[in-house]
């Protein structure tokens, strides 16, 4: 009995030695946004300060942030929604049609979702350089489309094969046409699912670094690349507003993980 | 209903009337900008024009400006150019020259003439100075004393006050920049490298800093780096290092004087010592050095949009602007000759100070090419120094001759030999 | 409306983006790939042929830079897979119900964080005089280490960032399915003696497995992009220590050497590889799931 017991109490003690391993430097990153810059580079480092919110003020006071934040908040849901207008109803397609093209399409947009992005960036720069569109917004969403419609489109699949297709096909035999099965059956039954997978690449397309970084310069920056031009290496970092710009960079996704903790499952297929 | 139409309308003539020119400015993040930023509106008042700032570290700013000109985006009207890139900008026409724009009431003639002359290339004065540098020895007055060590003369004093102050983790004999980029580890390694008898070109304009004297430099490099708090700083991190009081005796920009000065961001204000750059076997040297504005040529300007940004490149280089950089406690960053004669810029540093830095304005000279690959070359050899600083500080073996020797094959292939 | 005519409004316009957005940016990258583009001259780039391509394998730089993401690839995705796979034990078994619920929440919290948001985090850490890291340490009579300054360590020190950020939520997806293995099947082996190393090692990672293989190819695709990550750390350093293909090829075409028909190379280079590696990992991936 005795021995359980100790085994039970280890276990427990490394459970939360990872849990606090696993969120320790978000923690410090948020703790250091509260503090003035004396206090950050003072070793040994310092738990207990006194909080300021100075570093949130001049970071809300810099343009480049202030850019930053407006175009994330413009661009980030105009390629989601648009992505997922157009990959949903193909995804549905995937799921229940069978036709020849079938699994090679379904490599095509497999390459396409885990192709790096930096064997896209060149041929994108140069395309936006040519069109006169380098630094604009509406380049930036039209190239992120690449990434919100082929991830959609494959997460999404599986979301619909989890919709029974008896109810389907019950749905049909009372005379529901394609169109009428998958906006009245399956669409409503599979959105709680294709909700989080939602909220999933929303939180991947506004982290997202490297191709905001290099087709924007000034105007249609976002949040990640202006936080970035802050602490290029080689500048004097300002650490405290580094760190207040990351936690304000943390909000949205942070606010949805609450939410999509609860579609893990269904995104995986196992539910 | 009526009085909301003539509103509208008078809105709408109001606006139409009040159109402003906007310019786009490249620049990057220092001290003396974030205090000009305080009198941009009323610049842009006074002309009736938006100022749309951009910041970017400098290597970024170098390659984004070099991208902006060279594939026509032309998407900034001013450029923040430097004595290492004008050489690129220059052979490619990228900029106007300085004398076809500047305006006249902010007076170009009284810039000091070797600042112009920096920013020239092929004797054509492209940019418009508004700050210059050379380097000086700041030394803690008072850990010498402690020790009762003599301020150094030469290289091999330095390093051996180095030695002596070298107390890691508290303290460091040093802090010298190790970090990568033809503007950073290369840039305070060169007037070593005239020190000891190197260069980096020869008459012919052959790459030769793989030569026995360059090995001896990078040798006394790899020592200073050694002995400070990271072997991949950056002129920001050492001067942090020595303005939060970590390191005992540093050589490097004059102008970090601004901070060191500050009582806001230094605990070493009182503590200081100047004195000239110790001297190497064959001289006694100090980096000279220019940051400046120009015009882009490529960037598709309207008149107006063109005397505004000509306009503001006058303002911010002006004579009232330098003075008030002074008073506002960023006196160094200037290139007037007036201003530097004034005596508000001698009241507000120490005598000694002043004295050190009449010194170094005799011993200066160009420590770096100025020829359009400079920065690819540069930027090559700053990442090979920074493989041997990182292998000699942790004690690993590194080899100096092969990675001279590569760089400046290197240089060679980009030179088109 | 008939199913072929579903069909073709919902599959057309979508699959004409993706063609579009693949097929265009390729074409364009072939091009400038047998050109000589460089953005340093106002010249004009003159055809080349498969010149880029030869002077790219015999490039050093070139070379280091596959031996870096190699290295890069393996460290973070084994490293990953060991860390969820010793981890979802721990916590299927200690932490039940909520607290199980708060796990996996913690777990998912670094993978939230933009990758640049995770590398100014770790840099502050890691940091030679300011860090935390070496603080503790010191506490313990360690250290002081340098981490990102030092070339041996640079690299394994950016892998433990995305293995931090990766890896938990690698562990929270096991933790999900090994909620899913079936009761009777544990109740069974438990019945018949076995101890809790077999019961994992023989019953429910082999059950668990198919479906993780999946997470193993995002993984490994996410590792791919790592140029976030290095470019705030280390931008390639100490040297080239840690310059991965996407580094090195971002240096070539946008940075100081601006030669942007060098860097297309390759970009297609990395594109061949990257279908190369899905073509085998979906052979892979069928043979487990269907």
């Amino acid at each position: 009995m005795a021995r359980v017991t100790l085994k039970k109490v280890v276990a427990n003690v490394l459970l939360v030695a990872v849990l606090v391993v696993a969120i320790a430097p978000v923690v410090w990153i948020l703790l250091s946004a509260f503090k003035s810059r004396v206090d950050i580079i003072a070793y040994p480092p310092k738990l207990l300060f006194t909080p300021t919110l100075a570093n949130f003020e001049r970071v809300l006071s810099i343009g480049t942030i202030v850019t930053g934040v407006k175009n994330s908040l413009v661009v980030v849901p105009a390629a989601l929604l648009i992505g997922f207008l157009l990959a949903v109803p193909a995804a549905y397609i995937f799921a229940r049609f069978d036709f020849r093209a079938k699994n090679d399409l379904r490599f095509f947009v497999l390459s396409l979702r885990f192709m790096p992005p930096v064997a896209a960036f060149i041929p994108f720069f140069v395309v936006w350089l040519r069109f006169d569109m380098l630094d604009t917004r509406v380049a930036l969403v039209a190239t992120y489309l690449s990434i919100t419609i082929a991830t959609m489109l494959w997460l999404s699949i599986e979301s619909f094969k989890q919709v029974p297709i008896e109810v389907e096909e019950a749905a049909s035999l009372e005379g529901l046409g394609p169109l009428g099965i998958f906006t009245r059956i399956a669409l409503p039954l599979a959105l709680p699912s294709l909700v989080g997978m939602a909220m999933f690449v929303f939180i991947l397309v506004w982290n997202e670094f490297f191709l905001a970084f290099v087709l924007t310069a000034r105007n249609a920056v976002t949040m990640p690349v202006a936080s970035a031009s802050f602490a290029a290496v080689g500048m004097e970092v300002p650490w405290g507003q580094l760190s207040a710009s990351i936690a304000l960079l943390l909000v949205p996704p942070l606010l949805l993980s609450f939410f999509f903790v609860r579609y893990l499952p269904n995104i995986f297929g196992t539910r | 209903m009526r009085k909301v139409l003539l509103a509208a309308i008078v809105a709408l003539t109001g606006s139409a009337l009040a159109q402003t020119v906007t310019i786009d400015v490249l620049a990057q993040p220092r001290e003396e900008w974030t205090l000009m930023e305080r009198y941009i509106p009323e610049f842009e008042e006074a002309y009736g024009v938006k100022v749309n700032l951009t910041y970017l570290a400098e290597n970024e700013r170098r390659s984004r400006s070099r991208l902006d000109a060279s594939s026509g985006a032309g998407q900034f009207d001013v450029y923040y150019i430097d004595d290492a890139n004008v050489a690129e900008f220059g052979a490619n026409g990228w900029l106007v020259p300085l004398h076809e724009f500047y305006p006249e009431e902010f007076e170009v003639e009284g810039f000091s003439p070797a600042l112009v002359g920096l920013l020239s290339y092929e004797g054509v004065a492209y940019g418009a100075p508004f700050m210059t540098e050379g380097d000086l020895m700041f030394y803690r007055k008072d850990l010498l004393e402690e020790r009762g060590l003599d301020v150094p003369t030469t290289l091999d004093e330095y390093l051996e006050v180095v030695k002596a102050l070298h107390d890691p983790p508290r303290q460091y004999g040093t802090a010298t920049r190790g970090l990568r980029g033809s503007g950073m580890n290369v840039w305070r390694f060169s007037p070593y490298l005239k020190m000891f008898g190197g260069s980096f070109f020869d008459e012919d304009g052959a790459p030769v800093f793989n030569s026995p004297e360059a090995v001896r430099a990078v040798e006394y490099y790899i020592e200073l780096i050694k002995h400070s708090p990271s072997p991949t700083m950056s002129w920001s991190d050492a001067m942090d290092a020595f303005a939060a009081g970590r390191v005992g005796i540093v050589t490097f920009a004059n102008l970090k004087m601004d901070t060191l000065f500050n009582p806001d961001s230094s605990v070493v204000v009182d503590r200081m010592g100047y004195a000239l750059p110790p001297a190497g076997p064959a001289g006694q040297i100090s980096t000279l050095s220019a940051h400046g504005l120009g015009l882009s040529a490529v960037a598709d300007m309207t008149p107006e949009e063109r005397e505004a940004a000509a306009n503001f490149i006058g303002w911010f280089t002006s004579q009232t602007s330098e003075l008030r950089k002074v008073e506002g406690g960023q006196g160094l960053t200037n290139a007037r000759t007036a201003t530097f004669e004034s005596q508000a810029f001698a009241d507000a540093y120490p005598a000694e100070y002043g004295e050190a830095m009449r010194g170094m304005l005799q011993i200066q000279e160009l420590t770096i090419a100025q020829i359009p690959q400079w920065n690819e070359i540069g930027d090559y050899l700053g990442i090979k120094l920074e493989e041997l600083f990182t292998a000699a500080y942790a004690n690993q073996p590194y080899d100096i001759q092969a990675a001279l020797d590569d760089a400046v094959a290197f240089a060679n292939r980009a030179l088109g030999r | 409306m008939t199913k072929r005519q579903f069909f073709l409004l919902f599959m057309v316009p979508t699959f004409g983006c993706l063609f579009l957005f693949a097929f265009y940016p390729l074409g364009t990258a072939i091009y400038y790939s047998l050109h000589d583009w460089d953005m340093r001259s106002s010249a004009p780039m003159s055809f080349v042929g498969l010149g880029n391509f030869v002077e790219m394998f015999q490039d050093p730089r070139f070379l280091n830079a596959l031996k870096v993401s190699g290295q890069f690839l393996a460290l973070t995705v084994l490293g990953s897979l060991a860390l969820a796979f010793l981890v979802a034990p721990l916590v299927h078994e200690t932490a039940k119900g909520w607290r199980r619920h708060l796990a996996i929440f913690v777990f998912i919290l670094p993978a939230v964080l933009p990758r640049i948001g995770a590398a100014y985090m770790w840099r502050l850490m890691y940091d030679p005089s300011l860090g935390i890291i070496n603080y503790l340490l010191s506490l313990v009579g360690l250290g002081p280490y340098i981490f990102l300054q030092n070339p041996r360590n640079a690299l394994p020190s950016i892998a433990v960032i995305d293995i931090w950020q990766w890896g938990f939520l690698l562990t929270a997806l096991v933790v999900i399915l090994l909620d899913e293995v079936p009761k009777e099947v544990i109740e069974a082996a438990r019945l018949d003696g076995a101890s809790a190393l077999s019961l994992y090692t023989r019953i429910m990672y082999p059950l668990v497995l198919p479906l993780s293989l999946p997470l193993v190819f995002i993984k490994m695709m996410e590792s791919l992009r790592s140029f976030d990550f290095i470019f705030v750390l280390t931008a390639g350093g100490p040297g080239i220590a840690t310059e991965t293909l996407d580094m090195y090829a971002y240096w070539q075409g946008m940075g100081s050497s601006g030669r942007i028909s060098y860097a297309s190379a390759m970009s297609l280079f990395m594109v061949v590889m990257s279908i190369v590696l899905v073509t085998f990992l979906w052979k892979a991936l069928r043979r487990w799931h269907e």
